[in-house]
């Protein structure tokens, strides 16, 4: 074995800086050794669409300052897939063969883009919106192009549509699903969301599949988007954005249980004692639900990371406030969502809505507690609501003044308004 | 701005109107003039969320905040708070017609009753241009002949004894073998004066209470009673016993380090007190022991005190139930025969007597009796201390002289003229925030001072108000031992009763008589 | 560490918290300057809470455990390990509001004044001493010692 290291962490993003941040503060010498394919410098993935427009340059497209690595003494191993984990002889396996031993381990590997099978999706011009290097190479092409094609309208497709445009591209978005972010979105604010793109000059097509990726006559580039409707759509770059799958196939053979993605406990523990899980890849416990899901955001990667951190330094942490949680802006229309989003009442859940100028609110209820929301355009104090729902406050009667936006502290019970006013946030973990 | 347009509180709280509550319309002129300057004004509404009286208010379509002078009572909270000094509150300029002899007071009053058919009603002190005795007199200085002291330099005794002393005292094998009555000591001879929680919020209270803790002084809990949180102060407590007997029971006696019989108040000499319902909260309620929301009304007289005799049976009915361990005061209003009374008072068994001059103050009172009733404390206590000497009883009590003590400088004179030592009511409140508005019997104090309005109430900090009670008084002591150095007296206790240090000006031979003092020069 | 605690006990409701937040977080940081008609919007980032007789003033509480800082996409909302303060890098915000949806106090508000970045309580650090501490009538805004774990 070449090395060992008192922690070593597989990735090199959100879950990986939460989980370094979290050991430092509790072990100052511990040695910590990150692996990860990329050899990009830290970076935050959400911001790609971001460095494809221009609008957030490179070196603020890092998630951590540059002297991040030696401030806190982590061993960078970049540019290694891990091959396989060994947790009989607590080592891991890379892609040249070599073998790195670790006294706990947590796996941040996050998630792979899925591929649909399209075909003609390997033409030069198609683009995956994964990683830096992604938005690099699709920015060099997009250099001498003026049509692009966006295939899948979940968050990143309409980031990387918004991108576009703002790049003075013609975008057209075309999505499977009869509405665009329709995991995230009930059908309101879908359709808000749709307007807006609308508006601002980004063609969608829901409800349609694309049958293939095709190239012109002289070359192999792609040329069109093909549709089942059986039009094409002339394009001279198309960005694959249908989501993202758990990199779960490094743990095969391991004996680390899988499901979705990687499962852990509460304190982001594997069946395996000393190997920890951590953002995309895991599949933890969900505070809504109760169960364990596969909730790929930034805040959840982080915070996973942290506690799984805080464990293996020691010091016991619980994952309580992973819930699902979005905000986005599109065309500086912001949208946010949490929880039970797309509920429309039944099933247990009560559901109370405004629409108006000031925006839509949408409040999801379930036992008096509130358990989802969406809200657009007026998103003043958005926490508050996301607070209460991460401290389960019985909401029985404050509806209205909710759904007002009328909302504030002083509505909460006594002892946590006492305690979000004195306390000093040290309960979420 | 974020900030709710209109004064929501009050918009909540205002109960429906009736036709009844629309009164006559009224012909006065306002007494203040509010004055905003629109170059100032940010419109952060500070003013109109501080007003309890809706003087201000935001008037939507012009975009603007505008005021009605005409309810405005002079407070200056708002001139105070505004951030940008964009208000300016004077007395109206618009007068009516010059008068000497009808003021513009008097037509303002007549209005008023014209249009009600009651009682004018008023708060604070006596505000009318009448002498004021402190300033007749001046303080002696010593100079080559006697040396004056330097307080910072040499010790220097504020620390006095409340309580009967007795006519003489015997030592034997350097112990001492005379009973004494019980004494209580104070650091300086300022005490609070009776304020009852009821009339001031409970924050003032505490604060009062608070910073007597931290002088080492007394304060007074009036005739409201003492709070169930306030009996952690008992050690600086004076609780009173008043006609309408508010709060008294065996622990509330037993708590105090002196029980004051009060019958009477210098605002309002022989008349009552009335706390309007609306100001005994159920914290009030507990304290006082009445219910919630009934008025609090304490009778004229003590209705089993018709005599000295009477009076006896209540000083001796206090000391048996404080089984003699603290000192029985009786506190009268300053009025004619105050000397006589004074003197009925010590051999009723009174071991403290507290005077109270026609400009005390008062949470409420008819202004025709506070205007028109009573006497100055520094004639009633120059004749009481003179009756009580030539009577050869003054040691029997301790004298507390107030009503219209305003500085050091009344301090030093009180005593010269022959306190033991002085209550100061209004310079306290005046230190926690008053800004004597005289609109105390409202409720709606803006200063958070007399009133029991939650919203309001909070406006005075007690920490705040404490350090603010604390500094006075400290201030004040520094005065007084300067002043005394100056005379070279180094122990307050050898000033009381001594007028030839005082001279008085510009006084009539009578009043120079009355008061025991030469004129100045002589 | 130092910390503006707030106390409801003696808020008196006036506002004035927010007002001299809103001057400090003004081009110009002067209050006649700040309120006129043609500045910009001001923002404020203390909120004054108000129900019937209630009142109080919140801000950040520069959480131990910040969710903010944990939700913040770009980096630009940092925990300080020297002082616990929270701070956003203005230069890296790109006006997700992520960190909106995650306090739990709503103590993070929008500023589209220039660009499109969050903006929080910084405890005043450019000025020195917190504005709204300073012109607090009543201490109901305060200065408190913490000791973050």
């Amino acid at each position: 074995m070449s090395s060992t290291f008192d922690y070593l962490i597989v990735g090199n993003s959100t879950a990986a800086i939460g989980a370094i941040e979290a050991i430092r503060k509790l072990d100052s010498t511990g040695t910590i050794g990150v692996v990860a394919s990329e050899t990009e410098h830290t970076y935050s993935r959400p911001l790609i669409t971001y460095f494809l427009s221009g609008k957030v340059a490179e070196e603020n497209v890092y998630y951590r300052p540059l002297d991040f690595y030696d401030r806190y003494q982590v061993t960078r191993l970049l540019g290694h897939e891990v091959t396989s984990v060994d947790p009989t002889n607590n080592s891991v396996t890379l892609d040249n063969g070599e073998k790195i031993g670790y006294k706990s381990l947590l796996l941040a590997a996050g998630g792979a883009p899925i591929v649909p099978p399209i075909p003609g999706i390997d033409r030069p011009g198609v683009f995956f919106m994964n990683t830096m290097d992604d938005a690099r190479r699709a920015r060099g092409w997009l250099s001498h192009a003026s049509r692009a094609v966006v295939i899948g309208a979940g968050l990143t497709g309409l980031k990387t549509a918004e991108a576009l445009r703002e790049m003075n591209l013609e975008v057209t978005v075309v999505e499977l699903a009869p509405r665009v972010l329709a995991t995230t979105l009930d059908e309101t604010a879908s359709e808000i969301v749709l307007q807006t793109l609308v508006e601002n000059g980004i063609e969608v097509l829901t409800g349609v599949a694309v049958t293939a990726i095709e190239g012109s006559d002289d070359s192999n580039d792609v040329y069109a988007v093909a549709i089942d409707t059986g039009e094409k759509l002339v394009c001279d770059a198309a960005f694959i954005t249908v989501g993202v799958t758990p990199r779960i196939g490094i743990v095969e053979a391991s004996g680390i249980a899988v499901r979705k993605g990687i499962l852990v406990d509460r304190h982001m523990r594997t069946n395996i004692a000393n190997v920890y899980a951590a953002g995309d890849i895991a599949e933890a416990y969900d505070p809504l639900t109760g169960g364990q899901r596969v909730i790929p955001i930034l805040p959840n990667a982080y915070i996973g990371g942290r506690v799984a951190g805080m464990n293996m330094a020691g010091r016991a942490a619980e994952y309580n406030v992973g819930m699902s949680v979005n905000s986005v802006s599109f065309f500086h229309r912001p949208v946010m969502t949490a929880g039970f989003a797309t509920e429309e009442g039944g099933n247990g859940f009560r559901v109370f809505k405004r629409h108006d100028p000031k925006g839509y609110r949408k409040l999801v209820i379930r036992d008096g507690k509130l358990v989802g929301l969406i809200l657009t355009d007026d998103v003043e104090r958005a926490g508050l609501l996301t607070g209460m729902m991460r401290a389960g406050i019985n909401i029985d009667g404050m509806e209205d003044e909710l759904l007002d936006g009328k909302l504030g502290l002083i509505c909460l019970p006594p002892e946590i308004r006492e305690e979000r006013i004195h306390g000093r946030g040290r309960n979420w973990l | 701005m974020n900030a709710p347009r209109n004064n929501s509180r009050n918009a909540i709280q205002a109960p429906q109107r009736k036709a009844s509550d629309f009164r006559i319309r009224s012909n006065r002129l306002a007494e203040f003039s509010v004055e905003r300057d629109y170059d100032k004004c940010i419109k952060c509404e500070v003013c109109i969320r501080q007003c309890s009286f809706d003087v201000h208010y935001y008037e939507e379509e012009e975009d603007l905040i505008k005021h009605r002078s005409e309810d405005c009572v002079g407070c200056q909270r708002c001139a105070v708070l505004c951030p940008t000094d964009a208000l300016t509150i004077r007395p109206n300029p618009a007068q009516y017609r010059a008068h000497g002899s009808w003021s513009s007071e008097h037509v303002k009053d007549i209005n008023l009753q014209a249009e009600t058919g009651g009682v004018v009603l008023t708060g604070a002190g006596n505000d009318k241009p009448m002498p004021v005795y402190w300033d007749k007199l001046l303080i002696n200085a010593s100079q080559v002949t006697n040396p004056s002291i330097d307080p910072l330099r040499e010790p220097m005794e504020l620390r006095t004894f409340l309580g009967a002393k007795p006519d003489g005292v015997e030592i034997e094998n350097g112990k001492l073998v005379t009973s004494m009555p019980p004494q209580v000591q104070i650091e300086t001879p300022i005490l609070f004066s009776a304020i009852s929680y009821g009339a001031i919020s409970y924050n003032v209270q505490k604060a009062l209470a608070e910073a007597a803790v931290e002088l080492g002084t007394l304060f007074n809990t009036g005739e409201g009673g003492l709070h169930p949180d306030f009996y952690k102060y008992r050690d600086h407590a004076i609780v009173q016993v008043a006609s309408g007997r508010f709060g008294v029971h065996p622990d509330y006696l037993n708590a105090a380090r002196i029980v004051e019989i009060k019958i009477g108040q210098g605002a309002k000499p022989g008349i009552g007190g009335h706390l309007a319902g609306e100001k005994v909260s159920e914290s009030v309620s507990i304290t006082r022991m009445i219910p919630a929301g009934t008025d609090a009304i304490s009778p004229a007289p003590q209705h089993d005190i018709y005599s000295i005799e009477d009076l006896r049976m209540l000083v001796y009915a206090i000391k048996e139930a404080t089984n003699y361990r603290v000192p029985v005061s009786v506190k009268i209003a300053a009025v004619h025969n105050a000397a006589a009374i004074a003197s009925g008072i010590v051999r009723a068994g009174a071991d403290v007597i507290a005077i109270d001059g026609f400009r005390g103050g008062t949470g409420a009172a008819p202004k025709v009796i506070r205007d028109n009733v009573g006497l100055p404390i520094e004639f009633a206590l120059a004749s009481v201390d003179k009756r009580l000497r030539d009577e050869g009883i003054r040691n029997r009590v301790t004298l507390i002289a107030g009503g219209g003590i305003r500085s050091a400088g009344d301090v030093v004179k009180a005593i010269a003229l022959g306190a033991d030592a002085v209550y100061i009511g209004t310079a306290a409140l005046i230190a926690v925030g008053c800004t004597l508005c005289q609109k105390c019997y409202s409720g709606k104090c803006n200063w958070g001072i007399a009133t029991q309005d939650p919203y309001l109430a909070k406006r005075v900090n007690p920490d705040i108000a404490r350090k603010r009670l604390v500094n006075l008084v400290k201030g004040w002591s520094h005065e007084i031992k300067e002043m005394l150095g100056g005379m070279g007296i180094n122990s307050i206790e050898s000033l009381r009763g001594s007028r030839s240090q005082l001279r008085g000006i510009g006084l009539t031979t009578e009043e120079l008589n009355v008061l025991g003092v030469a004129p100045a020069g002589n | 560490m130092l910390r503006i605690k707030s106390d409801p006990n003696v808020c008196i409701g006036c506002g004035l918290c927010r007002i001299w937040c809103k001057v400090e977080h003004s081009p110009s940081k002067n209050i006649s300057k700040a309120f006129k008609p043609a500045a910009p919007p001001t923002l404020s980032c203390v909120e004054l809470e108000e129900r019937g007789c209630e009142s109080f003033a919140s801000m950040c509480r520069h959480c131990e455990e910040p969710l903010c800082v944990y939700g913040c996409i770009t980096g630009a909302m940092r925990k300080d390990p020297q002082t616990g303060l929270v701070t956003v890098d203005r230069s890296k915000c790109v006006g997700c509001w992520t960190c909106i949806l995650m306090c739990p106090n709503g103590a993070i508000v929008r500023d589209e004044r220039n660009g499109y970045t969050a903006l929080k309580c910084d405890m005043c650090l450019e000025r020195g001493f917190p504005s709204c501490v300073e012109h607090c009538p009543n201490d109901a805004l305060v200065i408190e010692e913490v000791e973050d774990v």
